[in-house]
């Protein structure tokens, strides 16, 4: 917190200067100080010194939106075509996407919060962020102006919403669920072993990542016999090879290779564990269960998550020392266990108590999809509430907010594509009409890959909850649920009939 | 190899039985056609007047005159010339249109499903004709033409096209070309469509490959129209027959050396047409939801064929997400639906899929919404519930003619009363949107097969 104002100045000021990381890598001559984040202007501008600074040109007059796929013949002939129209200049490349939101005030999560900037995306990615980005004419634009802009919630643990591992081949893109999920603010669910976007409508970069983490169980004797002894079978093993390693290196040609049996099979996967590949995913929730696995990430030097950490208020210091991450459930509460002479149960300080011994910790509902049935906010439609709730036992709002966003991506080792609203981060926003975690805001718009999966005003299943129209003005439709309007046909050459209607 | 060359006896030694058999009748009807002959009115013109003539490809004609020959339609229009001999059929108290299509039932089929990749099999091969009136019933309700799909999982086969007026159980009217794919449970449907497309992609790609290599070598004794035949022709054919023309020795056992052995399985090859474009071959697919076509559009990746779409999941209601989709509204493209409203998922709203694909371009016919001959007895009745919400008649009325035979390839011969096309006709006693009308005469091929004045077997 004590460096947020260089956070802030260099968020304004990372477009400006050329920060955006396709530019950064481009503008090695270092000197151009002319804003890399505005293609359109630039070609126009270039024609007169384009041909007098060859070599250094190149930064300049290759708009950022286009250095990382240009061929490599192409900046000779750049400043000779660069007035045409920049994105069409290249026949064979698709059309780049841009989208554009504006206005509103943007929580990054990442960094301190920021006004009246825009967040430019290209291609389902975010491209570059400030108030002075040159928005091309193309893009489709969104305007923000009085709404809070967060990036999509990621939810931990669903089943439904997406289909079932492969994502892009099972999915019904269509589904109610996944409506909701949009309209919930989720953008990102973890379903199984696999990180997937929720996005109504299409398939296009549906899937995230697959094999996120190693799975195990460490409750029973049993089980942890087994899971130390193979933890202890790898690492032996990485000793030999060294060893052996060591040895011929120094000519030693006696020297016989470890038998790799130890890390062939199902136990490649403790070899990803060993080498901090994949983290460990454990439910664990009682404080001995939570003591063991302390133990076994000290020992073995691994990465561990853990879903549920009831009992972990009681012991958090040991769970920041070994550095094991933690989801929560914060209204998941179980009394005190009366016959044990120790503090026991749940608790709603829990997450609150984590956060503050340094335990990176994530938030996510009970349930694992979508019912609208039952006490609100008990499933995946309403997460936000669960991290108010633990607002309730003393958690910092922003810590809250990471909780169910940026936290929940490191988690599960998706951090580098969404959580935050960072430039070369996946587009995914959602834009709420009131602060996040409050009771009555609800998701106004969801954008996910730089395409907008939902807007509340052309949704049926929440037009009984008021419309974003000014309260002086009367509710604009009377009925629930509002009739099905297709617009008129288009004339030849315009767009589809049943896009936004606004 | 030994397979082929069994079938081959097999085929050979049954074609010399039905020789046989055909011999044996001609022998019997030269007996017959002695007394027929006589009285046979087939080659005169047949006239019919009517009330109206619905022509489905052009406008309704009032007190329209429709001139048949040889089964096919003339003429039709408010006055034709006609031969002073021709037979004139009076039915100028009913209103005449084409008879009705439904392109896609399994009405009257065992039920003997087939699953995985099976295209190569034709229904026709497996059809015997329902005992029952299931057919007789079907042409009182005004349908003169059904196409048959095998029923199963995957891609069972071909559809059967049959009349309803006394089917054969074989051929039938078109048997080949119109592959059925399932495509409701992308998961595993995906994989497949997938594949066989791949696989089919690499045999086109091989007979290319073969189709140039030889080119090559001969590309220097100048013969240059061996480049457009596929590889096993002039490797079959260039050593016994023309071995003069081959450069040399080298050259010719070349091609001779490894006889290519074109052994493409039969359920790639109905794939290797598709992509090819082959004439009458076509993809009948099935989707089950909106969701669906977007899996199908990956499946089939930059592979283009003709596509005819299905939608049998329209209590799913989420069509409307994709009409004007890529593949269908833009497109163009046909596809056939059951004839419903629907509403919208989670909602009581109602909307007409089919006037929304109808205005998006796209060609669209009806099928039955259940198997059985009561939902064809229903169609009309259902049809004027679509025009009621917005759905042109004109495109109701074509689409369960016209479109339908469009669907099926077939729109050349069938599905209108205009020049050239079979006199397939039915006949009304009222408005065919009009659910109190009833089908009073049915003519298929220019003969009057059904009257419901002189049946005395069916009273329904």
């Amino acid at each position: 917190m004590r460096y947020s104002w260089l956070v802030i100045l260099g968020l304004i000021l990372a477009p400006t200067l050329g920060l955006s990381p396709d530019s950064s890598d481009q503008s090695t001559a270092g000197a151009t100080t002319i804003p890399a984040s505005q293609p359109e202007s630039q070609p126009a501008e270039t024609p007169a010194s384009g041909p007098t600074t060859a070599p250094s040109s190149q930064p300049t007059t290759a708009p950022a939106s286009q250095p990382t796929t240009r061929p490599a013949s192409a900046p000779s002939s750049q400043a000779a075509s660069a007035p045409a129209s920049q994105p069409t200049s290249q026949p064979a490349k698709p059309k780049d996407q841009y989208f554009a939101l504006t206005g509103g005030r943007v929580h990054p999560v990442s960094g301190a919060d920021l006004s009246d900037v825009t967040i430019l995306c290209k291609n389902g990615r975010i491209h570059a962020i400030g108030r002075h980005v040159k928005v091309p004419e193309d893009a489709e634009t969104l305007d923000a102006s009085g709404f809070h802009v967060y990036p999509g919630l990621i939810a931990c643990n669903t089943r439904g919403i997406v289909g079932s591992d492969p994502v892009e081949d099972t999915t019904n893109v269509y589904a109610m669920m996944l409506r909701l999920a949009n309209a919930g603010g989720i953008t990102t669910v973890i379903t199984g072993n696999t990180a997937a976007k929720a996005c109504y409508g299409t398939l296009d970069g549906i899937s995230i990542r697959t094999d996120l983490t190693v799975s195990l169980r460490y409750g029973r004797p049993a089980d942890r016999r087994s899971v130390r002894e193979s933890l202890e079978g790898v690492r032996n093993y990485l000793r030999e090879k060294e060893a052996f390693e060591r040895k011929k290196a120094d000519g030693d040609k006696d020297a016989k290779a470890p038998d790799d049996s130890a890390v062939g099979g199902g136990n490649s996967r403790f070899l990803q564990l060993i080498k901090r590949e994949k983290a460990a995913l454990v439910t664990a929730d009682s404080r001995d269960d939570l003591v063991a696995l302390c133990e076994l990430a000290k020992e073995f030097g691994i990465r561990i998550v853990v879903r549920g950490a009831m009992e972990g208020w009681t012991i958090p210091d040991q769970l920041g020392r070994a550095g094991i991450k933690v989801i929560t459930t914060p209204r998941r509460l179980n009394p005190r266990d009366e016959d044990r002479n120790a503090a026991s149960g749940g608790s709603i300080e829990l997450t609150a108590i984590l956060y503050d011994r340094g335990v990176d910790v994530a938030v996510t509902p009970g349930a694992t999809n979508v019912s609208l049935v039952g006490l609100a906010g008990r499933d995946l439609l309403n997460i936000p509430m669960e991290a108010a709730y633990a607002v309730r036992g003393g958690l910092p709002e922003s810590a809250a907010i990471e909780s169910i966003t940026l936290a929940a991506a490191r988690m599960f080792d998706i951090d580098d594509r969404v959580g935050s609203i960072e430039v070369g981060k996946d587009a995914d926003f959602i834009v709420c009409d009131g602060r996040l975690l409050d009771f009555y805001t609800t998701v106004q718009w969801t954008v996910v890959n730089g395409r907008i999966v939902y807007d509340k005003a052309d949704e049926t299943l929440f037009s009984d909850i008021r419309p974003r129209t000014p309260t002086t003005q009367p509710a604009p439709y009377k009925f629930w649920p509002r009739p099905f309007k297709p617009k008129p046909a288009p004339a030849a050459g315009e767009g589809g009939r049943y896009g936004r209607e606004n | 190899m030994t397979r082929i060359e069994n079938n081959l006896v097999r085929m050979s030694s049954r074609r010399e039985w039905i020789r046989a058999r055909f011999a044996v009748a001609m022998v019997l009807a030269s007996f017959a056609a002695a007394t027929v002959r006589a009285d046979d009115a087939d080659d005169r013109y047949v006239v019919v007047k009517t009330k109206k003539a619905i022509t489905v490809s052009g406008e309704e004609i009032a007190d329209a005159m429709i001139v048949i020959t040889g089964g096919k339609i003339e003429a039709v229009g408010k006055k034709v010339d006609y031969p002073s001999d021709s037979r004139v059929i009076d039915a100028s108290d009913l209103v005449a249109m084409p008879g009705m299509i439904d392109p896609h039932t399994s009405i009257g089929l065992p039920a003997v499903t087939r699953s995985g990749n099976q295209s190569h099999r034709k229904l026709s091969d497996s059809y015997y004709p329902p005992d029952g009136d299931l057919y007789q019933q079907m042409l009182e309700a005004g349908y003169t033409m059904v196409a048959l799909y095998p029923p199963g999982s995957g891609m069972p086969g071909q559809y059967l096209v049959q009349s309803t007026y006394q089917p054969k159980d074989h051929a039938g009217l078109k048997d080949a070309g119109l592959i059925r794919v399932l495509f409701q449970r992308p998961a595993s449907d995906k994989r497949a469509l997938r594949d066989v497309l791949k696989a089919a992609q690499a045999e086109i790609d091989k007979e290319k490959e073969a189709a140039t290599k030889p080119a090559e070598g001969e590309a220097t004794s100048g013969n240059g129209a061996a480049t457009s035949n596929p590889a096993s022709q002039p490797a079959a054919s260039a050593p016994a027959s023309q071995p003069a023309s081959q450069p040399s020795g080298k050259a010719a056992s070349k091609p001779a050396g490894k006889p290519a052995a074109p052994t493409v399985p039969p359920q790639i090859e109905t794939f290797v047409n598709l992509l090819k474009k082959k004439d009458g071959f076509s993809a009948l697919v099935e989707l089950g939801r909106a969701s669906d076509l977007l899996h199908y559009e990956q499946a089939i990746g930059e592979h283009e064929f003709s596509t005819v779409f299905f939608f049998a999941g329209l209590d799913q209601g989420d069509l409307y997400n994709v009409i004007d989709h890529k593949v269908l509204g833009e497109a163009k493209a046909s596809v056939a639906l059951r004839p419903l409203l629907v509403n919208m998922p989670m909602s009581v709203n109602p909307y007409n899929p089919a006037r929304l694909f109808t205005e998006a371009g796209c060609t669209v016919a009806f099928f039955p919404v259940q198997e059985s001959v009561d939902e064809h007895e229903t169609m009309r009745e259902r049809l004027s519930l679509l025009v009621r919400n917005g759905l042109d008649r004109k495109d109701a009325l074509k689409a369960v003619t016209l479109n339908a035979a469009k669907l099926l390839g077939m729109d050349k011969e069938y599905g209108a009363i205009a020049k050239d096309k079979f006199a397939d006709l039915i006949f009304l006693d009222g408005d065919p949107l009009d659910p109190a009308s009833k089908v009073k005469r049915v003519m298929i091929h220019g003969e009057m097969v059904w009257d419901a004045a002189r049946s005395k077997t069916l009273k329904r």
